[in-house]
């Protein structure tokens, strides 16, 4: 008879055959190894309470053999052990017809248990799960790539995908520092240069936010991505049905200036809350920020509803419409002025009507970053960005939003 | 439905960022009467500057002219005509500035095209932002500039320059006082020499003089080269060295610039 090869070794033709020393001990402890492994495998005994039913079937490798049930601790299994006892799923035949008898630490490992008396119904059981893990990647992985791009990746093991964030961001910042630098600071002080220099300014100035926002972008992605890679998590499906969501957005434009250089480059970075008020409606309070300028603090705040008309796997696209009232308060003393004279008004208040279409794309189930294309046009006044930027009245302005939003 | 969607997303995302505006301008032309006074302060926001010395003129006279953006040619116009220039007089003293309200903050910039007054009168001029060029004024003259490069030919009775950003070329025959963290200087004496120059700059710097009498030489620089009748050498980090008296002051530090003095060649 050929012996079965398998973890526990040729068991039959070690029974069947001669026995030499060294091959018994040789034996033995491969009998032992088989006992440990069914041990480990085995329920915790639990104390007083009794251990969960398991399916005990043949070790792997091991056929199930036919012969009558012996317990563990080589005694019959009493018949009323019940099914929160050793009752266990009835042996399948062997076969090959071949049958283990006699208590030996061997045939007790080989053997499945089952009840002297009649056989209960078999106990099913859900399904094991492994036992939760820590996976310090979960948290370490985002942090590392939110202080190098890429990095957070490196350490899941996504050693390309990290390596290309952290090119494309090094491209990114490289390629939006040169443009900075490039720029000249002092160009209005030269007399006479009005105009002269307005389509280099114009693309000088649409690079750079370009390469800015594309840089935040790609680096907000890349720390969800961090994170979808630490726990795994490589479909994320997007939470249709939550009730409020946060936006973080850098609104950004080109604009002409009164003077040089003649175009400039307006960015505004605001938060946002939006309620979910029916299905893929929504509304909320946006456009949230405060800016300081030489001489002057201006706050803004904005309502929007929005309307979410394509939800396909992990985009969404919505449009939405909304209004920002952006206060300006000067700061600083008043300008002196001679005697009589009325002094002008030290606030002032926009109103910025809107219509947008958010794009946006989940990385996370929760987490998401999106392309907003908004018109706008300030009316009543002017609208004031940080530094001495304005966008002058009734100026329809094409603006072009980056940013991330996380839903709750 | 997607077809919409993708003719409008795609030309929306790629035109986006721009801003449709238009441009006005309002002329200034002022002249504002200067009698008892004998001195005025010329405060004005970014704008290049230049001051013209002239006998004939009977006040402070400005041309230049308010450039304004706007939504429409009309808020633009509106806009460049919302600021203005404020002249007050305090005795002997007279000062010249501009009001620029809230409402058109940002939106508005004024361009000297010139400034006519006495060549007699002190001057001070301020400016955040531009080149300041001062021809002709005698009398103490003050210059100072957030970024910008200055010329100076005049300041009779004494000259100061700061300028935070730019370079400096000044000829004068009164004491000098100049002050360039970030750019070069060029000081040429007038006339017969013996007036101080003190210079403090991030550049080099070039001292033409008149008259090497007299001389209290003291130098710091990278490179140092002194060519007089009674001084040449050519040294780094310090130089100090008296000549007679000692009563002209030419103290200079160049920081990591190189600085020459020489003689300034016969005219």
């Amino acid at each position: 008879m050929p012996g079965r090869s398998g973890r526990c070794g040729p068991v039959h033709a070690r029974i069947a055959g001669d026995w030499t020393a060294g091959g018994f001990a040789a034996y033995n402890r491969r009998v032992l190894r088989c006992a440990l492994i069914v041990a480990l495998a085995s329920p915790p005994a639990g104390g007083t309470a009794p251990a969960p039913a398991v399916p005990w079937g043949p070790l792997p490798g091991a056929q199930a053999p036919a012969s009558a049930p012996v317990s563990a601790d080589s005694t019959p299994v009493p018949a009323d052990s019940g099914p929160g006892g050793a009752s266990v799923d009835p042996p399948a035949p062997a076969a090959d017809g071949g049958a283990l008898g006699g208590p030996s630490p061997g045939v007790v490992a080989a053997v499945p248990l089952a009840p002297t008396g009649p056989a209960p119904a078999p106990a099913t059981l859900p399904p094991r799960r492994p036992p939760p893990r820590s996976n310090w990647r979960e948290p370490v992985a985002p942090v590392l790539s939110a202080l190098i791009p890429g990095l957070g990746q490196i350490v899941n093991r996504e050693h390309g995908k990290g390596a290309g964030f952290l090119l494309g961001a090094l491209t990114l910042g490289a390629g939006a520092f040169a443009l900075w630098r490039a720029g000249n600071g002092i160009d209005g002080a030269a007399p006479g240069e009005h105009g002269r220099t307005y389509n280099t300014e114009i693309v000088s100035a649409a690079g750079l936010g370009l390469l800015t926002g594309g840089l935040h972008l790609l680096y907000m992605a890349q720390v969800m991505d961090a994170y979808a890679g630490a726990v795994g998590k490589r479909g994320p499906r997007p939470h249709t049905r939550h009730r409020l969501s946060l936006e973080l957005t850098r609104m950004a434009t080109v604009g002409l200036r009164a003077g040089d250089p003649a175009a400039q480059l307006y960015a505004d970075w605001n938060v946002g809350v939006l309620g979910q008020v029916a299905k893929r409606f929504s509304v909320g309070l946006t456009d949230l920020s405060l800016k300081f300028g030489p001489q002057r603090a201006v706050l803004q705040a904005g309502a929007r509803l929005q309307y979410r008309f394509v939800e396909r796997g992990r985009v969404w696209l919505s449009g939405a419409a909304g209004a920002i009232v952006q206060g300006a308060f000067a700061s600083g003393p008043p300008p002196a002025l001679p005697e009589g004279e009325q002094a002008p008004r030290s606030a002032v208040a926009a109103v910025v009507p809107y219509g947008q279409l958010d794009l946006r794309l989940f990385i996370l189930d929760r987490w998401s970053i999106n392309i907003v294309p908004r018109v706008s046009a300030p009316l009543v006044s002017a609208r004031y960005y940080r530094d001495d930027g304005a966008i002058p009245r009734r100026a329809v302005t094409l603006e072009l939003g980056t940013g991330l939003g996380v839903y709750f | 439905m997607r077809r919409v969607l993708r003719g409008l997303i795609l030309p929306l995302s790629l035109a986006a960022g721009c801003v449709f505006g238009f441009r006005g301008e309002a002329e200034v032309e002022a002249s504002y009467p200067l009698a008892d006074v004998i001195a005025v302060r010329v405060d004005l926001p970014a704008t290049p500057i230049t001051v013209v010395g002239d006998p004939e003129a009977i006040g402070l006279e400005v041309r230049g002219a308010w450039r304004a953006t706007g939504g429409t040619a009309e808020v633009a116009k509106a806009n460049a005509r919302t600021p203005r220039l404020v002249f007050e007089r305090d005795g002997g003293f007279a000062e010249l500035r501009a009001v620029v309200p809230l409402a058109v903050e940002g939106q508005v910039d004024f361009e000297v095209e010139e400034v006519r007054l006495p060549p007699d009168l002190d001057l001070e001029l301020r400016t955040d932002l531009g080149d300041v060029s001062v021809i002709a004024v005698e009398g103490n003259l003050g210059v100072d500039v957030g970024a910008g490069d200055v010329d100076v030919v005049g300041g009779a009775g004494g000259v100061a320059v700061r300028t935070g950003q730019g370079d400096v070329v000044l000829e004068t025959s009164g004491n000098a006082d100049v002050q360039a963290p970030r750019g070069t200087v060029v000081v040429t004496q007038a006339g017969p020499g013996g007036n101080d120059v003190v210079v403090r700059a991030g550049g080099d710097v070039q001292v033409w003089l008149s008259s090497d009498a007299d001389l209290d030489l003291d130098l710091h620089g990278r490179e140092i080269r002194v060519q007089t009748g009674t001084v040449s050498t050519i040294d780094g980090g310090r130089f100090r060295r008296s000549v007679g008296g000692g009563h002209v002051k030419i103290w200079v530090d160049a920081g990591p610039g190189r600085v020459e003095v020489r003689m300034k060649p016969p005219a």
